[in-house]
């Protein structure tokens, strides 16, 4: 029997560490043996090979992930610590781009806990990119940025506008803080621009940092804030997205709101509004009348009004010009013509 | 959002603001084809109606236009 240290102080779960154990005494294993021998279920054996494999702990016969092989204590162990000297090479850079916009993360902030990667970095535009549309399909509720960038490049808002699309259909909440030349910028730059009903934006003169954040539960950063282009941290350290937090929270005290004149597009009446906003949701024409207390008749009428105002055919059609729109968004406050999801995309944008 | 090829030309046809009749004619299928394929499209994204299907694309239509496979952030 190979003596095999305790696993949970590098982070792994008391079942990937069980398992693990398993598979070393036992030699290379079939699931099913496994959650038979040692009587967990099968899907809890399953999440712990996967977090084994991703850690280097274990890993599937070729061409069949039915059956599993142990990596060598000492291999496992190189790895383990491997992965956290990682971690704190990227805390430890995170922190150093903090500091160097004066925003102070105390030692003890940077602890690497966890096997899961708190802080991973996003190299190159594409990468971010990327990760930044999963992040937002995540998110549930709000997102936060803020940007000391003085004007945002033609690509960036052009890269922008389907992430915005995305997030207002979602109804996302947004609040966005920049510097006042963003929004002294043309304004035609904005017609033809979605206006998000759930957007709030925000001025101030200067800004320490670019900063993305989801959920108040993951934080972008740039992974060089003199240039863009090089990606981004991704940053799910607890203690340090609460402090990227606070840090918006207090800037967006101090800022001053922006009021943006809309840009013209072809308004909704109330009615039209409200049965649009229900069909949105999936509703059929009947369901809608009982819902409004109006006649079937009345909800045809209404989408062939609308049809007609918008040179339209078909229902398809409508949807497709107003999704582009987002004009169909039940929650009307603001009056804001600014992408903020530029913001976003800038960073590695080619500005 | 991911189009099969046949998806994206049925789309794009009912886009132009043609009817289930005239898209099947002009893609020499039959009408069922073409409401099957937009149901299925629409169970995929647990939608119920056109209207949501065409707020969802009408979202993405950036993505949908760019062919060049550049990406869409």
């Amino acid at each position: 029997m190979t003596a095999v240290p305790s696993l949970a102080r590098w982070g792994v779960s008391p079942h990937a560490d069980l398992v693990y154990r398993a598979l070393t005494i036992l030699g290379p294993n079939r699931v099913a043996d496994i959650n038979r021998s040692l009587d967990l279920p099968r899907e809890i054996v399953r999440s712990a090979l996967d977090e084994l494999y991703a850690v280097g702990g274990a890993t599937p016969f070729p061409g069949d992930d039915r059956e599993w092989k142990a990596a060598a204590p000492r291999d496992f162990l190189a790895a383990l610590k491997e992965r956290r000297e990682r971690e704190a090479r990227a805390l430890q850079a995170v922190r150093d781009i903090l500091d160097g916009t004066g925003i102070p993360i105390r030692e003890e902030q940077l602890i690497a806990g966890s096997l899961v990667g708190m802080v991973r970095p996003l190299n190159g535009s594409h990468k971010t990119r990327e990760r930044i549309a999963e992040l937002i399909a995540q998110t549930k509720q709000e997102r936060l940025s803020m940007s000391p960038q003085a004007a945002f490049g033609l690509e960036s808002r052009r890269a922008a506008a389907p992430v915005a699309r995305f997030a207002a259909l979602r109804g996302l909440a947004s609040k966005g803080i920049f510097v006042p030349t963003v929004y002294a910028e043309a304004p035609e730059q904005y017609s033809g621009e979605l206006r998000h009903r759930k957007d709030e934006n925000r001025q101030l003169a200067a800004l320490p940092v670019k900063v993305m954040i989801y959920d108040r539960r993951t934080a972008i950063i740039p992974l060089d804030p003199g240039d863009y282009h090089k990606g981004a941290w991704e940053i799910r350290n607890p203690s340090i997205v609460d402090t990227l937090v606070s840090l918006f929270l207090q800037r967006w005290e101090r800022a001053e709101p922006v009021k943006l004149t809309p840009t013209p597009g072809p308004a909704l009446t109330q009615r039209e509004t409200e049965i649009v906003s229900l069909m949105a949701e999936g509703l059929t024409d009947d369901t809608i009348a009982a819902r409004l207390n109006i006649s079937g008749r009345s909800i045809s009428y209404a989408m062939a009004g609308l049809m007609e105002r918008y040179q339209v055919r078909n229902r398809f059609q409508l949807g497709l010009l107003l999704g582009a729109q987002s004009t169909w968004q039940r929650h009307q406050t603001g009056t804001t013509g600014i992408e903020t999801g530029t913001s976003e995309t800038s960073i590695g944008e080619a500005d | 959002m991911e189009l099969t090829p046949r998806e994206k030309e049925i789309i794009s046809l009912l886009a132009d603001g043609h009817t289930d009749e005239a898209v099947a004619a002009r893609m020499g299928i039959s009408r069922r084809s073409i409401a099957y394929a937009i149901s299925g499209l629409m169970q995929r994204h647990d939608i119920t109606n056109r209207f949501q299907l065409g707020l969802l694309l009408g979202a993405q239509i950036d993505e949908l236009s760019n062919e060049e496979g550049e990406a869409p952030l």
